[in-house]
């Protein structure tokens, strides 16, 4: 995996942090990039608190729970997103408007399905903006959809008693107006 | 197509469904109307949909991503607008109009569901997409046009009293996410009484008056809602002094969550006060000189510091103009008139005027005199059972 880290980063350290995922492929990152992964976060520093001697670079943290394409894709993510924050410190509207053109350029090459792994690795990284920013992506993607498309989507079963079903959509029918097909 | 990729290690590559809580997540933030469609999910999606709690987490997200610069207003004609002189026909059912606040360009219409008496009617107020609206007898009704459900409140204690003057307000108070109506009653003595609406008890409640300070509310000439600022309801007073009505106006502030009046000193201003409103979530208060031709707009930057008032905006007209409505984001909705002449009689025009850039817009969405409030999309009121109406 190529670890190019040229982005200007004043939070970043030398230190680098050593990332197993449960396909046994190993990410070298920046300390910055793994400390946005509060998950990682929270390792590295009960590992601290357990070792005096702290500081060593030979850190490797398993991520049982994540597979190295999600990963991979989170990385360039973290990185993109601390490089945009790094390059507007002081204009936050500046810094709105490059996340949200990133934002918009990264969903080009990303499937709705695999919006859902992505979720999942996030959501076990804790990244939030990450896990905020893939909510966000998945709500635009279904806002216009059917109730079937939805179900199917988030694998949920109907569990509704006979006709009762059929009594909300009479009474929301208004909802149901101008909805895409799947 | 995403990449298929074979795993390294051998397991059976099963499809990973997102945990519930980010199911929820998700629909958090949807629109209201993608929302509304996704309760046929299941009964459980259903159940969560409707609970206290994703309302509030869906409110906190929509106003996380509003700023004043897209919001929106609702606008519904004063009943006065539609004088038989006026350019406007009369409408049999009042009609509210959605548009943006900045340019009041028109994005939906939405009729008013219930058996209204426009005669007279007012909006009362807006919170949280919740709108608070009352007729001049005194039958007041909470509405969210979004998710279409109503609710008519019950009567006030003092509602068949007579009285001299009535002032309504509606504020929401998040410490105990509670909606408030509160009525002001003012009889010939002078003595105010208020009554508070409170949302979560469905019931009216007299208040004692704690005002040490006697007051008249001044007239009501602007169709614009008591702002809400800092949790208090505002009207602009005049002091009484010993028996007569003293020359300075005031502003009375009546605090919602403590329910008590308190005086707010006005800024020194020269020419004639106008009207309290709302600037981008501040306080302001627009004042004119004596020709209607020059509009200036003072808003309070510290709220209840009397020495942060500060002049914003001077707007200047070429003529005499009467000023409507004022939008939270600074617009000015304006109708020219002739000196001495009924505002809405021929000739009558309406034009928005943003008070920052000075910006004319000539031909708004807007036909009427209307009552002009800041409005979004919510939730808010599904929960509310049986006491609520949809429709």
């Amino acid at each position: 995996m190529s670890n190019q880290s040229e982005s200007p980063n004043p939070t970043s350290s030398s230190n680098k942090i050593t990332l197993k995922t449960s396909d046994n492929e190993v990410f070298e990152v920046e300390e910055a990039v793994a400390m946005k992964f509060c998950t990682v976060k929270q390792y590295f520093d009960d590992e601290n608190n357990n070792n005096v001697t702290s500081g060593t670079s030979t850190t490797l943290i398993p991520l049982p729970n994540v597979e190295s394409h999600p990963l991979a894709i989170l990385i360039t993510y973290c990185k993109k997103h601390l490089e945009i924050k790094a390059n507007n410190a002081d204009n936050k509207k500046e810094m709105e408007i490059d996340m949200e053109h990133y934002e918009r350029e990264f969903l080009k090459n990303v499937m709705p399905q695999e919006l859902t792994e992505l979720i999942l690795a996030a959501n076990y990284l804790n990244f939030k903006e990450a896990l905020d920013f893939f909510c966000r992506a998945v709500a635009s993607a279904i806002q216009n959809k059917s109730v079937e498309y939805v179900r199917k989507f988030f694998g949920l079963e109907s569990d509704f008693k006979p006709g009762e079903e059929e009594k909300l959509r009479e009474e929301f029918a208004w909802s149901f107006e101008g909805v895409d097909e799947d | 197509m995403s990449p298929m990729r074979e795993p390294p290690i051998l397991r059976p590559r099963k499809i990973n469904h997102l945990p519930y809580d980010i199911v929820l997540n998700i629909m958090e933030r949807l629109p209201v109307k993608s929302v509304m469609r996704f309760r046929c999910v299941s009964k459980s999606m259903d159940s969560s949909i409707t609970t206290h709690d994703f309302i509030s987490a869906h409110l906190n997200n929509i106003n996380k991503n509003h700023d004043h610069e897209n919001g929106y207003v609702i606008h519904m004609p004063s009943w006065e607008a539609s004088h038989p002189l006026s350019s406007s026909p009369h409408p049999d059912t009042p009609v509210c109009t959605v548009a943006f606040d900045r340019t009041f360009d028109r994005i939906s219409e939405v009729r008013i569901p219930f058996d209204f008496d426009f005669k007279g009617a007012q909006i009362v107020g807006s919170c949280n997409g919740l709108l608070c609206l009352a007729t001049l007898d005194n039958v007041i009704y909470l509405w969210n046009p979004s998710i279409r459900k109503f609710k008519r409140l019950p009567d006030t204690c003092l509602g068949k009293l007579k009285s001299v003057s009535v002032r309504l307000g509606f504020a929401y108070r998040s410490e105990n996410d509670d909606y408030k109506v509160v009525r002001i009653s003012t009889f010939t003595t002078l003595i105010h009484e208020v009554e508070v609406y409170t949302s979560s008890s469905d019931s009216w409640r007299r208040v004692g008056n704690s005002s040490t300070d006697k007051f008249v509310f001044c007239y009501k000439n602007l169709l614009v809602p008591a702002p809400l600022v800092s949790g208090a309801l505002h009207w602009m007073a005049f002091m009484v002094e010993g028996q007569a009505i003293g020359p300075r106006r005031s502003i009375m502030s009546f605090d919602v969550n403590t329910e008590t009046f308190r005086k707010l000193a006005l800024p020194n201003y020269t020419g004639s006060s106008y009207c309290i409103s709302l600037f981008k979530g501040k306080l302001a208060f627009i004042t004119h000189d004596k020709h209607g031709s020059q509009y200036s707009i003072w808003v309070m930057k510290n709220y209840a510091v009397v020495e942060s008032w500060n002049k914003l905006f001077v707007v200047p007209f070429q003529r005499a103009a009467y000023c409507h409505a004022f939008t939270e984001y600074g617009s000015l909705l304006v109708s020219y008139s002739y000196l001495n002449d009924l505002v809405w009689s021929q000739g009558f025009k309406i034009v928005l005027i943003d008070a920052e850039t000075l910006h004319e817009k000539k031909d708004p969405d807007i036909q009427c005199p209307s009552y002009v409030a800041t409005f979004m999309e919510s939730l808010v009121l599904l929960d509310d059972g049986a006491k609520a109406v949809s429709y």
